[in-house]
C-alpha cells in the first residue's frame, strides 16, 4: 500500500514542497510537489538527498543507553523512563542545558519550552540557529526591514544580491534568471567577496574584501542621491576606493540603481565573508527601503524565521549563551535535540557545554559522531518526516499530516516531551507566537557597523569558506548522501594560479593549511579567477568547520567566524 | 509512439547546481548517469543527446546499447559488460566513464515519466531553467529569443558567451 504525505525541505529557507511516497514505511520516493505558488523549479541536490537520509542503513530506530563500555538498546517507553531518571538525577546536582535545533517544528519547540519551564528555572533552553542566519534576522528586525517571498521577485525591476545566492540557494535561480532575461537592462548587481557563479550573471559585480560589506553599503546608500555627471564625484570616488573597484564600475552601478524604481535586496549570509551579519542586515534593510523595495533573506535553516520568532517572543538564549554559563559552572547534563554541535564546532569551543558535563543526552535520527559520546540516545524522525509547522520567508507553512507520518516506529520530539509532561496531544500550542513578527529589535550603532577588513599579513592568504549547492551546511550530514561523493569526496582548497606557482603545486596536488598551531591537509584545485591572497575551501565538511577561526565576541554571547589568515605549504 | 523531444541546455542559464545529476541519480537506482564538462571555470551537464544515428549503438560489441520502439537510445542491463566502448565512441562525452556495479550508466530519457506526459527528471529539477525538453525548431526558438548553437545547446546570443 503506497502512502503519500506532503512536507517541505528544511535545508534552506526556501523550503521547497516535497511529496513523500512510501510502501508501508519502506522504499521511499521523494518528489517535488508541483502544485502551489512556488512550484517553479525542482528540488536542488540537497533536497533530493532527503531520501538517502530517510533510508540510511544506520538509521537510529531504538534508544541507546551507555552501561560501562556497552550500549544497550532501549524501547520507546524505556527511553522515556531512562530520560526521566537521568534528568531528575541531574537536576538534584545542578542545571540542565537544553539545545534544540531550530529546524524542529514550531510546535515541538514550544513543547520543549513547556518542559524546560516546568523545571522552575533549572533548565536553560537555547535554540540553535547558525550564527549568520540569526545575526541577519536580528539586523533586519532592528530596522523593521520589509521582506519579500521568492515568488514576489517578479514585482521588482532590479535586484541587488549580496553573496553567492545561486549556489547557496540554487532553486532561486529560476525566478532570478527569468526576471533577468525578461528585462536584460534591469540592474542585477552582485556584491561578493569572491568571483562566483552569481557574479557571472551580474550586470555589475563588486568584488569586495571580507568584512567590508558594511562600509560599502553605507557609502552606496550615500551615493544613491548623487547626480551623475561627466565630472568625477568625490562620493563615488570614495565608494570605489572602499569597494576596491574602478570608478567607472561604481558609476555604472549607481546609475543602474537610480534608474530602478523598486529594487529587491537578496542577502545570503555566509561564513567567513563577514563576521557581523547583523550590521549587513541593517544596511540591506535601509537600502531596500531607499529603493522602495524589500529584502529576501536567504538562511541555511528552513525554519530560521519560525525559530527566530519563538526565540524573541519567549526570550530564549542563543546556544552561545550556554557556553558562557558553562564556563562559570559546569552543566549537570546537556541535552542536544536534533543537532550535533560537535560536527560543526571544534571540541575546544564546546568544552564548557558538551565536553565538561557528566551526562550527555542526544535526540538523533542518524549515527553522527556525537552519538558515540552520549550516555543516552533517543531516536527521532528525520526533519522531513515530521508533523509540524515551519515558517518560511514566504510565511507559508506546510505540514506533514500526522496520520501519514512515514516512519511510525520512532516518536517525535513533541510526543516524547508531552509524555514527559504527562499530557496528551493537546498542549500549549501558542500558535500566535510563530505567526506574529516580534517587536523591533535593538538598533545597531552606526559606528559599530563600519569595520575595515584586516589584512592577512605577509606570507599568508585569507581563507574563505564557501557554501556550495551539494552538501549540507552544518557538516553533520555531508557524507551521508552518496551522490555528493561523486563531486567532492574530500574537502579541497582552491587557490589562484600565481599562488599555485609560488607553492609549486598543481591541480590535485596536496597542500597543508596552518593556523595557530593547527594543520589541515587538503587536496588542491587551481582556480585562475582567485587572486594571490585568496584561498577558498568548502564549508560543508566537519574537519573544515572545526578548523575555522570561530570566536566569541567581547560579550561572550555571540559566535562569529571571520576569514582566516592561514599559511599554505605544499605537501610533497 | 515516437518521442520527438530532446533535452537541450541553455548555457546562459546553467547555475552549476548539479540538481540534474542528483535527480537523475536518485531516480535511477543511484547510478551516476549525468556527465559534466568544463570550459574555463564553467561546468555544465552533458546530457545524452539521444542521437538520430547513435555511435554508441554501433560501437557496442554486445548489442547492449539499442534504440527502442519510441526512438530512445537505451542500455540493456543484462547485456552490458562494462567494456566502455560506448564511452569512447560517444563524440559528445555524455556517457560517463564511472562504472556502476561494472556496468556503464546510460540515460534513458526517463521514458517511464515521458510516456505519461511528464518531464525527464533532470529537466524537472533544473534550478535555473537551463534544461528544456523540446523539439528543436528554429522558429520556436526564435520566438523565445534563443538561438540553436549546436544540436542540443541553445542560448541567447551565440556570439557572446558569459
Amino acid at each position: 500500500m503506497t502512502e503519500q504525505a506532503y512536507t517541505h525541505c528544511l535545508f534552506c529557507s526556501l523550503c521547497c514542497p516535497i511529496k513523500i511516497e512510501s510502501d508501508r514505511g519502506e522504499r521511499y520516493r521523494l518528489n517535488y510537489e508541483t502544485q502551489g505558488p512556488r512550484a517553479t523549479a525542482g528540488l536542488c541536490g540537497r533536497g533530493s538527498s532527503w531520501v538517502e537520509l530517510v533510508e540510511h542503513p544506520g538509521r537510529l530506530r531504538d534508544g541507546l543507553r551507555k552501561e560501562g563500555q556497552e550500549r544497550v538498546p532501549l524501547s520507546g517507553s524505556e527511553t522515556g523512563e531512562a530520560f526521566a531518571q537521568l534528568s531528575a538525577r541531574a537536576l538534584e546536582q545542578g542545571r540542565i542545558a537544553l539545545v534544540a535545533d531550530g529546524n524542529l517544528p514550531c510546535e515541538d519547540l514550544l513543547t520543549l519550552y513547556d518542559w524546560a519551564s516546568a523545571k522552575e528555572g533549572r533548565v536553560a533552553m537555547a535554540v540553535y540557529l547558525p550564527p549568520p542566519d540569526l545575526d541577519l534576522l536580528e539586523g533586519l528586525s532592528a530596522v523593521e526591514a520589509p521582506t519579500l517571498a521568492p515568488e514576489e521577485l517578479t514585482s521588482f525591476d532590479g535586484v541587488v544580491v549580496i553573496g553567492n545566492a545561486l549556489q547557496t540557494h540554487p532553486v532561486l535561480g529560476r525566478a532570478l534568471l527569468d526576471e533577468k532575461f525578461k528585462n536584460p537592462r534591469a540592474v542585477f548587481a552582485v556584491l561578493d567577496t569572491l568571483p562566483s557563479v552569481t557574479t557571472r550573471f551580474a550586470t555589475v559585480a563588486l568584488d569586495i574584501a571580507p568584512e567590508s560589506h558594511q562600509a560599502v553599503l553605507e557609502k552606496l546608500l550615500s551615493a544613491l542621491d548623487v547626480t551623475l555627471t561627466v565630472e568625477e564625484s568625490p562620493v563615488l570616488r570614495d565608494l570605489a576606493q572602499t569597494a576596491g573597484v574602478s570608478y567607472g564600475r561604481v558609476k555604472r552601478l549607481v546609475g543602474q540603481l537610480q534608474a530602478a524604481r523598486k529594487v529587491a535586496v537578496v542577502v545570503s549570509a555566509e561564513l567567513t565573508k563577514n563576521s557581523d551579519w547583523r550590521s549587513v542586515g541593517v544596511l540591506a534593510g535601509r537600502l531596500a527601503r531607499a529603493k522602495g523595495g524589500a529584502v529576501l533573506p536567504l538562511c541555511s535553516y528552513g525554519n530560521a524565521v519560525g525559530a527566530y520568532r519563538l526565540m524573541r517572543h519567549l526570550r530564549l538564549a542563543r546556544f552561545e549563551g550556554l557556553l558562557k554559563e558553562g564556563k562559570s559552572k559546569p552543566w549537570a547534563a546537556v541535552v542536544q535535540v536534533a543537532c550535533d554541535l560537535g560536527n560543526t564546532y571544534p571540541a575546544e569551543l564546546l568544552e564548557p557545554l558538551w565536553g565538561s558535563t557528566s551526562r550527555k543526552v542526544m535526540f538523533a535520527s542518524l549515527p553522527t559522531p556525537g552519538v558515540r559520546e552520549t550516555d543516552l540516545t533517543i531516536a527521532i524522525p528525520t526533519p522531513v518526516e515530521y508533523s509540524g509547522t515551519a515558517v518560511t520567508g514566504s510565511g507559508i507553512e506546510r505540514r506533514l499530516k500526522p496520520t501519514e507520518r512515514v516512519s511510525p516506529w520512532v516518536q517525535s520530539v513533541g510526543d516524547f516531551f508531552r509524555r514527559q509532561l504527562g499530557r496528551g496531544q493537546a498542549g500549549t500550542e501558542k500558535e500566535s507566537l510563530w505567526k506574529t513578527v516580534p517587536s523591533r529589535g535593538k538598533e545597531i550603532p552606526a559606528e559599530a557597523a563600519l569595520r575595515p577588513a584586516a589584512e592577512p599579513g605577509a606570507g599568508r592568504v585569507r581563507l574563505q569558506a564557501v557554501t556550495g549547492p551539494i552538501h549540507f551546511d552544518d557538516g553533520a550530514l555531508t557524507r551521508q548522501a552518496g551522490w555528493t561523493l561523486y563531486w567532492e569526496a574530500e574537502p579541497q582548497v582552491s587557490i589562484g594560479s600565481a599562488l599555485a606557482e609560488r607553492l609549486a603545486v598543481k591541480e590535485a596536488g596536496r597542500v597543508v593549511l596552518k593556523q595557530n598551531g593547527s594543520c589541515l591537509e587538503l587536496a588542491c584545485r587551481v582556480d585562475p579567477t582567485l587572486e594571490p591572497g585568496q584561498a577558498t575551501v568548502s564549508v560543508h565538511f566537519p574537519e573544515v568547520r572545526r578548523f575555522l577561526p570561530w570566536r566569541l565576541d567581547e560579550s561572550g554571547a555571540r559566535l562569529c567566524c571571520p576569514a582566516a589568515a592561514v599559511e599554505l605549504e605544499s605537501r610533497r | 509512439m515516437e518521442i520527438a523531444e530532446r533535452v537541450v541546455i541553455d548555457v546562459d542559464r546553467c547555475v552549476e547546481c548539479k540538481a540534474c545529476f542528483a535527480a537523475c541519480y536518485y531516480g535511477h537506482r543511484r547510478e551516476p548517469i549525468v556527465n559534466f564538462g568544463r570550459t574555463g571555470q564553467v561546468q555544465f551537464p552533458l546530457i545524452c543527446r539521444q542521437c538520430d544515428e547513435p555511435t554508441c549503438v554501433d560501437a557496442c560489441p554486445y548489442e547492449a546499447m539499442f534504440i527502442d520502439e519510441h526512438g530512445i537510445v537505451k542500455r540493456s542491463l543484462p547485456l552490458c559488460r562494462g567494456c566502455g566502448s560506448c564511452v569512447t565512441a560517444c563524440p559528445f562525452g555524455t556517457v560517463t566513464p564511472e562504472m556502476y556495479k561494472h556496468q556503464v550508466p546510460e540515460c534513458d530519457l526517463c521514458e517511464d515519466l515521458v510516456l505519461e506526459g511528464g518531464l525527464p527528471r533532470c529537466v524537472a529539477a533544473c534550478s535555473g531553467g537551463a534544461l528544456q525538453f523540446i523539439e528543436i525548431s528554429e522558429a520556436q526558438l526564435e520566438e523565445q529569443g534563443l538561438y540553436a548553437i549546436s544540436g542540443r545547446t541553445i542560448g541567447h546570443d551565440p556570439w557572446k558567451r558569459r
